[in-house]
């Protein structure tokens, strides 16, 4: 019989797994939500704002991960249900990182620069795609495949209850954004507004976006 | 004023890189108790390599007047419920395990997954887990067995790597001609 984690507990697997763990699976999405909802110039504000609604979407569908685990009492179901959901959560997630980074470094390659080619009209659509709100990114992205996130939800069917399921997810899920956040300051004060680093930064999300591709078409 | 952001920028990539050494540093492999050892005491770094690996076959330790043995149904799946069996023996024979409780954790902070055990026959103990697996490919649990055995306080530790879900649903190979 699994025992019961604390509420504090949650809150601490949160923060431990976020510099232990999320740092390194989660930056790319970090330093994406910036790119796409905070225009360089808009400021450190503009940036932060984008975060914390990324933050609070992630959270939210955290926190109803919970309540579905505290529900069902059992997290099999849950997990049986979530896995095809988040392969494909992966393959979305794993595309448009590739295809953002890809128009993002496009002017790099000559033939590729925006300006009428297939490859703009692809760029143009992506930018169609991508929800309008960095809430409806986090809301999505909170489904992507962590086994951090199902330790969780694991430890959460021990709390007896939906609500109690979800207050521990949502505690676990503040508990990461710490570190999340420390990403995205650092990412704002070194990377994004420095052509170079910004380029460096270009090819880390294409790689992260590629290996998030491959594994969700993989099944791992 | 860019020199103020790289300095501040500096100062928040340290800290984070703090953060990950503190959270990394308390990982179930470097605090955790060597393989078998009468109590818990406090731990000293361990190589997961040297823990007794139950990933293929039943694995023991030994403490000296017990032996302490954990059994799983193979293979151990990630995200599907797997039963755990742990049995302690004295001079042959099965003894109880008081208290007894499995806990699963990993070298990277995913949680301390603990389970009570549950008697059940012939001396074994059960616990049913469901254990995640890490997108990074990372597969190697540590799990901890503490409990009374034999009038005394007991841990002890074996390793296990999980089966992804993918290749536990592929078929197996096709025998050689």
């Amino acid at each position: 019989m699994i025992e019961t984690v604390s509420l504090l507990g949650f809150l601490s697997l949160g923060l431990l797994g976020g510099f232990g763990h999320c740092v390194g699976m989660c930056s790319p999405f970090v330093l994406f939500v910036s790119r796409r909802y905070a225009a360089p110039d808009a400021g450190r504000a503009a940036a932060f704002r984008a975060q914390l609604w990324y933050t609070a979407g992630r959270v939210l569908t955290y926190a109803i991960l919970g309540a579905l685990a505290g529900a069902l009492g059992g997290v099999v179901q849950l997990a049986g249900a979530l896995l095809g959901l988040q392969r494909a959560a992966s393959v979305v997630a794993g595309a448009v990182l590739v295809l953002w980074a890809l128009v993002a470094l496009s002017d790099l390659v000559p033939g590729l620069e925006t300006g009428g080619s297939l490859f703009a009209k692809v760029a143009a659509r992506l930018k169609g795609r991508v929800p309008g709100h960095p809430f409806a990114v986090g809301l999505f992205l909170g489904l992507l495949p962590c086994g951090l996130l199902y330790s969780a939800v694991i430890a959460a069917v021990a709390r007896g209850g939906p609500l109690e399921g979800a207050l521990a997810l949502l505690l676990f899920g503040l508990g990461t954004a710490p570190a999340l956040l420390g990403v995205s300051l650092a990412d704002e004060l070194l990377a994004r507004h420095r052509a170079f680093v910004n380029r460096l930064s270009q090819v880390f999300l294409l790689a992260m976006g590629a290996w998030f591709l491959w594994t969700g078409l993989r099944g791992s | 004023m860019k020199l103020r952001d790289t300095l501040l920028g500096l100062v928040v990539l340290a800290a984070l890189a703090g953060g990950v050494w503190w959270a990394r540093s308390r990982g179930g492999a470097e605090r955790a108790p060597a393989a078998g050892s009468p109590a818990a005491p406090a731990a000293a770094p361990v190589d997961p390599a040297t823990l007794p690996d139950a990933t293929l076959a039943d694995a023991s330790v030994d403490l000296g007047d017990v032996r302490l043995v954990l059994s799983a149904d193979r293979p151990v799946v990630a995200f599907a419920k797997s039963r755990f069996r742990v049995r302690a023996e004295k001079d042959g024979a099965a003894v109880p395990i008081g208290d007894g409780r499995l806990s699963f954790e990993m070298a990277m902070p995913m949680g301390d997954h603990r389970y009570s055990l549950v008697g059940g026959e012939d001396g074994w103990h059960v616990v049913e887990a469901v254990l995640p697996m890490c997108k990074s490919g990372k597969r190697t649990w540590f799990a901890t067995l503490d409990g009374n055995v034999a009038g005394q306080p007991r841990t002890a530790r074996w390793r296990i790597d999980l089966t992804p879900a993918a290749e536990a649903s592929a078929p197996p190979p096709a025998p050689a001609p």
